[in-house]
């Protein structure tokens, strides 16, 4: 179908240069020409299989027509840049404000030598925080005695993204868990583009309202440059549809870590553009609220048994020496 | 603070009711999707059934029922109903009311002391009934409008309509959701080149 459209579009237009002609005795016969274009299969090269593939993606949609607008005017600066007065929590300068009380810990950037990073660009309409890829990766501990596992996480991993994902080795040694350097232990598959958003929607749709004891990612979470790590147990991969069809056929299910991997420059703006993916960010309020909402009551019920009174004064008086 | 001879602070409102469907494809964009389908499909790794399903597993070669889209165009579209917020479900709709016989943004004025944002969002539910679960972006205003008198500054605001509909209380007369391009048939054209570049 592609082909009769670009070829009817071809024959529309007087000049078109520009267009790779399969026929070589192109000199001899007049152009335009409906060329015989259909008994010929296109090239194989054409099929990359380390891109994302173009596909209908309605979280790429809600992005451009939604998101990208909001996100421009939820992150843009109002301030000039090269003003040192900045607004105070977008602005840490180690070794200058350490000590300022109003930078909170997990404001700080994570790794160690800010002084190398580059300096905040100033936001525009082309310049504003987009997903740029999805990593979805196992760690395996068994590997180590067992390097058939990974043939489990590998057939699962390529099942809920529909990558071939490829084997993480080690590279470090410690002999207490039997680790040698280059020894396969993970498994690991980036998303990117149409396949990335895919995978997206299935996680937002499918997985997260199911997951019972997750709530959100913490308003703390981030590398400090706009990368954000969730963890998964291994009860989550069940809630995969391409899992949960066939999930007799796996031995077990693994646990996994998705990274969020943004052009964001900080990690508010990395939470912010996932809670515009309808992931939910809960900080201490938020999780005050769902707990009064739940209802968790401490009162002791009149018909409780012997056993788990006593068991909740035991728990009691533990969290009392915790605390101290 | 404004004193008697600075200007008023005012605040409008851009309401929008985002697309609730995917934009509708054009015949090169279906051919384009299609021809990487195809083109995905002839590479894939091929599924050995024998190993998913069990040998006399029932129904799962059975046809799945497919889930049938709903139709892209509702009923408000045929009947072009200006007040419903289900019509034009792949575009952006913009809310615009009647006040003083000329339509415009919904503007409100800004009380001593009260924030910009909690003025824009107090405006349009004073204005617009309570109905109306509103999400304001952010709390910075996205544009200063150029159609001010001397004595009067008018900020807008951006906010989403999550759940309600309009209710127009006294002083507004009238209310409509419109797209970008109808936008034109109701604001006067200083109004609507102050907004143009936000829609």
């Amino acid at each position: 179908m592609l082909r009769t459209v670009l070829r009817q579009s071809i024959r529309r237009s007087s000049t078109a240069g520009a267009v790779a002609a399969a026929s070589t005795d192109a000199a001899a016969v007049p152009f335009p020409v409906p060329l015989p274009r259909d008994d010929v299969p296109l090239p194989e090269s054409l099929f990359r299989a380390d891109r994302a593939t173009p596909i209908e993606s309605r979280m790429r949609d809600h992005y451009d027509r939604t998101l990208a607008a909001d996100l421009l005017y939820l992150t843009y600066n109002h301030k000039d840049p090269a003003n040192p007065d900045r607004l105070a929590h977008d602005k840490y300068v180690p070794g200058l404000n350490t000590k300022n009380t109003a930078f909170k810990k997990h404001e700080t950037p994570r790794y160690r030598d800010t002084t190398m990073r580059k300096p905040e660009p100033a936001r525009t309409h082309s310049n504003v925080p987009e997903l740029s890829s999805i990593v979805v990766h196992t760690f395996l501990k068994d590997a180590v005695t067992n390097k058939y596992v990974l043939l489990n996480a590998l057939t699962q991993l390529e099942a809920i993204t529909g990558k071939h994902p490829e084997i993480v080795r080690s590279t470090s040694n410690v002999a207490l868990w039997k680790l040698r350097d280059g020894m396969p232990v993970g498994v690991k598959v980036e998303l990117q583009g149409d396949d990335m958003y895919q995978f997206l929607d299935k996680l937002v749709e499918l997985v997260l309202p199911r997951l019972k004891t997750w709530y959100g990612i913490p308003a703390t979470a981030g590398d400090g440059t706009g990368n954000i790590k969730v963890g998964f147990e291994p009860k989550s991969m069940s809630y995969f549809p391409e899992i949960e069809q066939t999930f007799d056929r796996y031995p077990f299910m693994c646990g996994f870590d998705v990274v969020f991997k943004t052009t964001a420059y900080n990690d508010r703006e990395a939470r912010t553009l996932l809670s515009g993916f309808q992931i939910p960010i809960e900080n201490a309020a938020s999780k005050a609220k769902r707990e009064k909402y739940m209802q968790k009551s401490d009162e002791a019920d009149p018909n409780e048994p012997a056993w788990m009174k006593f068991k909740r004064a035991r728990e009691a008086l533990e969290a009392k020496k915790k605390k101290k | 603070m404004a004193t008697a001879a600075a200007a008023a602070l005012r605040t409008a409102t851009l309401v929008v009711r985002r697309p609730l469907i995917t934009p509708t494809r054009t015949a090169f964009e279906e051919a384009y999707y299609e021809y990487h389908a195809n083109l995905r499909a002839g590479h894939e790794r091929t599924v050995i059934p024998d190993f998913w399903t069990k040998k006399g597993a029932a129904g799962n070669t059975a046809a799945i029922q497919m889930a049938v889209p709903a139709e892209r165009t509702t009923e408000a579209d045929t009947a072009n109903d200006v007040k419903s917020l289900d019509r034009k479900l792949e575009e952006n709709l913009f809310l615009v009311v009647k006040e003083g016989g000329k339509w415009s943004l919904v503007q409100g004025a800004v009380a001593e002391g009260e924030p910009l944002h909690e003025a824009a969002r107090r405006s349009v539910l004073d204005k617009c009934g309570q109905n109306l679960d509103l999400w304001m972006v952010g709390r910075s205003p996205i544009a200063l409008s150029h159609t001010t008198k001397d004595k009067e500054h008018i900020f807008v605001h951006k906010a989403h309509i999550l759940a309600g509909q309009a209710a127009p209380t006294k002083g507004v007369s009238d209310f409509a959701w419109v797209t970008k391009n109808e936008m034109a048939k109701y604001l006067d054209k200083a109004a609507y080149d102050d907004v143009v570049e936000l829609l």
